[in-house]
């Protein structure tokens, strides 16, 4: 695998999880509102 | 604010007709085709509107039936903001089934961004507020069933995407489209609400598995490291999942059950 190609996987599932957290803490949010 | 002869729905009244609604969603769910034609050509950018359309037509004929027999219980003659949500999901199904009909096998381009974020859109952010909204709004007698639906649709779409283009062994579908005979077997014994009454512990763990799965499968960007995870879980997740959709359809115990 490139090195390139290794960053880009990588900082894609980082991008995913941060979503994931995000999209969770607003459900949270919204549950104690 | 008192409850309406809508149920107790006292902040989202605002209701929309089932078809209506599938306007709006399939009006949604087409919006691809134009960057799919110019990008792929037009053939596919028609199988894909094909596909997507008749998805979302489908859907919202079974809502519309759905929706008459709310309404003939007394309840609400139409789809809240929480139902459009949900049904959101299925549109989400819907655009993948539309790439999956349209030929485009193109996981990291056009294509594969546009079932990620379809799934992404439907399987997270859909899915995970429209229960607190839910809370908040008030939900329609059916919600309960399109939420299921919506859920095994998109799941069975992500499947049929993931097994299309992401690689993904066709076994890796069994469980998700298995669903469906045992749900028609199951309502010949029991009531929907009484088949979903109870979901064991296991369940939900393994739903997600399956759809972590399916969408490691469809990740645009997955690479090397992503592929070999897919190609060493799939054959566990996969029987895996069947093995619990089997187990739940066994707890029913239809042969003891009353029809």
């Amino acid at each position: 695998m490139s090195p390139r190609g290794g960053r880009a996987e990588l900082t894609g599932w980082a991008a995913f999880l941060l979503y994931v957290a995000a999209v969770f803490l607003l459900r949270r949010a919204l549950d104690r509102r | 604010l008192s409850p309406s002869r809508h149920g107790n729905v006292p902040l989202a009244r605002r209701r929309v007709g089932a078809w209506a609604a599938g306007a709006g969603l399939g009006a949604v769910a087409l919006l691809p085709a134009a960057p799919l034609g110019r990008r792929y050509g037009w053939a596919p950018a028609v199988r894909f509107a094909a596909g997507a359309g008749a998805a979302v037509a489908v859907q919202q004929a079974l809502v519309a039936l759905a929706v008459r027999r709310q309404a003939s219980a007394g309840g609400p003659d139409g789809l809240g903001v929480v139902d459009l949500l949900t049904l959101g999901r299925g549109t989400a199904g819907a655009v993948l089934a539309g790439l999956v009909a349209s030929g485009v096998r193109d996981r990291s381009g056009l294509a594969g961004w546009t079932g990620f974020v379809a799934l992404c859109g439907g399987s997270v952010l859909l899915d995970w507020l429209d229960g607190p909204i839910a809370r908040r709004l008030g939900t329609s007698p059916a919600g309960a069933v399109y939420d299921l639906e919506s859920d095994s649709w998109l799941t069975l779409a992500a499947g049929a995407a993931a097994t299309a283009w992401g690689g993904l062994p066709a076994h890796c579908m069994a469980a998700p489209a298995v669903r469906y005979p045992l749900l028609a077997r199951a309502l010949r014994h029991l009531r929907y609400e009484e088949v979903f009454a109870s979901e064991p512990r296991y369940a939900r763990p393994a739903g997600i598995a399956q759809m972590l799965l399916f969408t490691a499968a469809l990740a645009p960007f997955g690479g090397r490291v992503t592929a070999l995870a897919v190609r060493l879980a799939a054959p566990v997740v996969g029987p895996v999942q069947l093995a619990v959709m089997l187990a739940q359809h066994h707890r029913l115990g239809l042969g003891r059950a009353r029809r």
